[in-house]
């Protein structure tokens, strides 16, 4: 009995020593925020005094240039509010899929955080749907929104006609990254790649200056980015009538176009791109392995760290044929029905839509502000010049692979088919599957966009 | 021990090979922990770093101690609670014959293949209504009915083998069901209790679904949550991805080393297979 | 014979010792079966609780729904490859380090080690692995001449599922051989120097006297893979997120993505109930043979 009542008690013992050390070095209660330093360290909360000054936020920034963002932000909102005592919980897992999940079962079991990162558009409509969410047009009529915020971004705030989240950013997706030097050897001025066929030539001119493989894509939900780009090249008309639901017919000639074309680029693309996380092919198109990659404009702070130059090293333009037309993959935070704290809800809400917030929060993620009148100092050279493209834009249009434009089964429904698209580069098959895809969930379309 | 034996050269060949395909991945995981981000762009995930740097180690250590404490704790004391039920549970269903054991057994370890994603809304619910939401108490819970299925089988499949005759006759001697369950059985058992621990162990260590769910900031949260965590959403900094697995492995590692030890010790005194 | 005191005291002793561990798992894991269960059958609908019965709308969807066949197909298919492999391979290791190797302990733990590591890492190790351009794999295939056996491992739908079975082989590996070791070296030595005596040695003592004495071994390896296999959502999630397409989409990863990413919790309950069934049927026949038998 000696050897196995051993290692029992030393079970025990360890229990007992780890379980009293936990509970003494537990947080000491103290009304004021911590906040945490740019580097990654998880913030410790302070439990809640027993009056409701607190304030709960999820979020999926949880690392690197996105943490410091939100600390940032916290920041801002610290200094408005010194009293109430704000935990942050980041919940990591891609663009939200496990944070989805959370958010979701908390939510049904009725302990909803009091505010949590979304995206804006479809992102939130099951919980619009659901009545859980309180409208805010008295926030946005007090704090000036409507003045400057563009309107197809405001709508994206909207469900039936009210306000019901603020955005806190801008990223721009249809953005063409490419390596400077790779396109100087080769004689390619890029401000000429306004169209498909320029851009294949020019990647032909790579293939043929020994790039071998001139376009670096990452794995599906990338490759679902990328089309969604090239079918917004298929114009306006096209894209609004998709994300409202209309393309149903599997001969649509623009979608077959917009396939074929992204069969073409496939093409040009590293064959090991299901295997690559979206940053991995970023990094490429920095050691020069690839000369174009299309991604989000988050993809500037790889550049950043890897201490390269926009216009010297890099560079970026929009993705041919959207000249004029500015992507949205906007990050928003609502106003949760009946939450624990409301009025720390509603001041987080008014902080994050305030000018000082976003000009704290976005010149460090990478991101632009949702306001117009942001003050371009304080913004990076990529983020200047992509300010500068939002005022002029003709077309602005919603993301579908990130979360807006179009209901939630029609996103991960996307990203799954043109994964397999990928592989088997069956035009007629992938047009098949997305429309009637978009036929059986007609009754999800609640939302009709007008971008024009 | 005199065993029947192989081709020395071939053994130790095959075995080696194995190790280096075993501990590739670890080996790549020592390496990337220990390089500054400029390293981790400019060399491939083999090579070791061209400037190595504590820094990623000291920088998770101070993100991860306190989820590592916690899930020291509800890892410890789930397993304990989980291979105690377990053992009892299975000792019942085998010693005590009583109508209908058998549906009972099976009813019990049919909760073994519960699949996690299937039980979260309920469990939050019932975790919120039970005011164990975002406690360790609450881990601690849902881990050992969690575990209990699993246990009871391996005691039970176990204490099959361990001959009537032997209960008999403590019960012959006046022993109660306790008295014999502490005096005889206990002491058989360091095999399966063994293999249940490291199961358990490993199983609860490395949850991350229902930590992630039932915690919300540091107090209760699990170092697996918090491994997680590192990974950001749009950035993926695997310097500290790897640090931070590293110091997650430790302690399970600690644990294998100890109770594997006692898995292998060797033989049983034949009073159970003689 | 009368009820005495005693006996009764042992009674209730003994029903207050087996009570906790029923009452923990009835309610843990039959409530929620039932709720998954009523849920697949209600009219739930986005986030609006509901558990009003309406009938078997959601299975009869799933019955035409190719997404979930072919996840039930990789399902099954990932159970049949991953568990046998990995008893083979463990019961191997197990052999081999039963020869009185130098360094056994070294040995053991290095081949431990994998199962040390969390699915989230071994995930990204693994994927990084099986890049086709500069995965390890091809590297090495290519250094060592064996080029022409490159592939395009998990970028290639025909045999990325191949390529998850093998990396979740190599993680549980090192578990299984424990568990075999253990069993092996539990065998009395007498057993063992009778059958030596009879002129038996090498593989043949293996085979014939060793192997079937470690029976419980195989049976509580075989449990404990089939619960890994299904709890694999996290590493495949990482290595490959069910593609490409769906060529490693197994069912607790359709079920999350229809419940949790789209919101269609009836749907995705019926796509958990019936993963609970479809693993009752694989096991419930294997436990009964085996109980059976030793009941008589």
């Amino acid at each position: 009995m000696g050897g196995k009542l051993k290692v029992f008690s030393v079970l025990v013992s360890l229990f007992a020593v780890t379980a009293m050390i936990a509970s003494c070095a537990g947080p000491t209660p103290s009304p004021t925020p911590t906040v945490s330093s740019p580097t990654p360290t998880v913030s410790s909360p302070t439990p809640p005094p027993p009056e409701v000054n607190a304030l709960t936020v999820y979020h999926w920034w949880t690392s690197g240039g996105e943490k410091a963002a939100i600390d940032a932000l916290i920041k801002v909102y610290a200094t408005k509010y010194p009293d109430a005592a704000i935990m942050q919980t980041p919940v990591t897992g891609g663009a939200g899929f496990t944070m989805m999940g959370i958010i979701k079962t908390l939510v049904l079991a009725g302990d909803a955080p009091d505010a949590f990162q979304m995206h804006a558009g479809y992102e939130g409509k099951p919980y619009f749907d659901a009545g859980l969410l309180d409208p805010i047009d008295n926030l946005w009529k007090e704090e000036g929104l409507e003045a400057v915020i563009p309107e197809v971004v405001r709508h994206m705030c909207q469900f039936d006609g009210h306000y019901y989240s603020v955005p806190v950013n801008i990223h721009r997706v249809n953005v063409v990254w490419y390596n400077k030097s790779l396109l100087d050897k080769n004689g390619i001025d890029p401000t000429t790649l306004t169209t498909w066929d320029a851009f294949f030539a020019a990647c032909d001119k790579l293939k043929a200056g020994g790039v071998q493989y001139p376009i670096q894509m990452g794995e599906a939900w990338t490759a679902a980015h990328a089309f969604e780009q090239i079918m917004a090249s298929m114009g306006i008309d096209f894209y609004q009538d998709l994300i409202n639901g209309k393309i149903t017919s599997a001969d649509d000639p623009k979608l077959s176009q917009a396939l074929e074309i992204f069969k073409k680029y496939l093409g040009y693309v590293n064959p090991d791109h299901a295997a690559l996380t979206w940053d991995d092919a970023t990094k490429r198109i920095i050691t020069g392995d690839g000369a174009f990659n299309i991604m989000g404009d988050w993809a500037n702070g790889e550049f950043y760290v890897a201490k390269m130059t926009y216009g010297e090293d890099y560079g970026t333009f929009a993705v041919p044929g959207t000249q004029g037309m500015y992507g949205l993959c906007i990050d928003v935070f609502q106003h949760p029905k009946g939450v624990k704290h409301p009025t720390n809800s509603l001041g987080w809400l008014k902080v994050v839509a305030s000018k000082e917030g976003q000009d704290a929060f976005n010149p460090i993620k990478g991101s632009i502000a949702a306001r117009t009148d942001a003050d371009i100092s304080k913004y990076g050279p990529y983020q200047q010049s992509a300010i500068a493209d939002f005022k002029a834009a003709k077309y602005m249009f919603p993301s579908v692979v990130h979360g807006s434009g179009a209901p939630e089964s029609f996103k991960v429904k996307l990203s799954d088919i043109i994964s397999g698209f990928t592989t088997d580069l069956d035009v007629s098959k992938a047009a098949q599957a997305l429309t009637s895809y978009t036929k059986e969930i007609s009754g999800e379309y609640t939302i009709q966009w007008s971008l024009k | 021990m005199i065993r029947p034996r192989l081709s020395r050269f071939f053994l130790y060949l095959i075995l080696i090979f194995f190790v280096i395909l075993f501990i590739l991945p670890l080996w790549s995981a020592l390496v990337t922990a220990l390089k500054t981000e400029q390293d981790l762009i400019y060399t491939t995930p083999i090579e070791p770093p061209k400037t190595p740097t504590l820094e990623p180690l000291k920088t998770t250590l101070s993100v991860m101690g306190r989820p590592l404490l916690n899930s020291l704790t509800f890892t410890l004391g789930a397993t304990i609670l989980s291979c105690l039920f377990g053992s009892i549970a299975g000792y019942v269903l085998t010693k005590i014959r009583f109508p209908g054991s058998g549906i009972v057994f099976a009813l019990i370890i049919l909760g073994i293949f519960i699949p996690y994603q299937a039980v979260l809304v309920p469990l939050v619910l019932t975790m919120v209504r039970l005011g164990l939401y975002n406690t360790i108490w609450g881990l601690i819970l849902t881990h050992t009915a969690y575990g209990i299925p699993i246990c009871t089988l391996l005691f039970r499949s176990f204490y099959e083998d361990i001959p009537d005759s032997l209960v008999r006759a403590a019960q012959i001697d006046g022993a109660g069901t306790w008295t014999i369950y502490r005096r005889v059985i206990l002491p058989l058992s360091w095999l399966p209790f063994a293999v249940a621990a490291v199961f358990q162990f490993t199983s609860i260590w490395n949850d991350l679904l229902i930590g992630l769910v039932l915690s919300r900031g540091i107090e209760a949260m699990p170092a697996s949550v918090a491994l997680a965590n590192l990974k950001g959403g749009f950035v993926a900094l695997w310097n500290l991805q790897m640090a931070g697995t590293l110091w997650y492995a430790l302690p399970a590692l600690i644990v294998y080393f100890v109770l594997g030890k006692y898995l292998i010790k060797g033989y049983m005194a034949g009073a159970i297979k003689g | 014979m009368p009820l005495s005191w005693k006996a009764l005291k042992d009674k209730i002793l003994t029903v207050l010792l087996f009570l906790p561990a029923l009452v923990l798992v009835g309610y843990f894991v039959y409530f929620s079966i039932g709720w998954n269960i009523v849920v697949s059958l209600s009219d739930w609908k986005g986030l609006v609780p509901s558990y009003h019965i309406v009938g078997f709308s959601q299975y009869l969807k799933l019955a035409s729904d190719p997404v979930f066949l072919t996840s039930l197909k990789n399902n099954l298919i990932l159970m049949a490859l991953f568990v046998p492999g990995s008893l083979v391979l463990g019961l191997i290791l197990a052999i081999f380090l039963d020869q009185k190797v130098r360094f056994e302990g070294g040995f053991r733990t290095i081949y431990l080690l994998p199962f040390t590591l969390s699915f989230v890492i071994t995930g990204y190790l693994w994927r990084w692995m099986y890049n086709p351009t500069i995965g390890v794999i091809n590297t090495i295939l290519d250094k060592t001449g064996l080029g022409f056996l490159k592939s395009g491992w998990i970028t290639d739908p025909n045999i990325a599922l191949y390529c998850v079975v093998l990396a979740l082989i190599w993680q549980f590996a090192g578990y299984t051989m424990l568990i075999f070791l253990a069993g092996i070296r539990s065998i009395p030595e007498s057993h063992i120097m009778a059958a030596q005596v009879d002129g038996a040695s090498g593989l043949y003592l293996y085979r014939r006297i060793i192997i079937p004495q470690i029976k419980f071994s195989f049976f509580t390896a075989f449990v404990i893979l089939m619960v890994f296999a299904l709890k694999a959502f996290d590493f495949i999630y990482i290595l490959t997120s069910g593609g490409p397409g769906y060529a490693t989409e197994i069912l607790p990863l359709t079920m999350y993505k229809e419940s949790f990413a789209m919101t269609h919790f009836a749907y995705g309950s019926a796509i958990a109930s019936l993963l609970f069934f479809l693993v009752m049927m694989i096991v419930v026949p294997y436990l009964l043979r085996t109980y059976w038998r030793s009941e008589k």
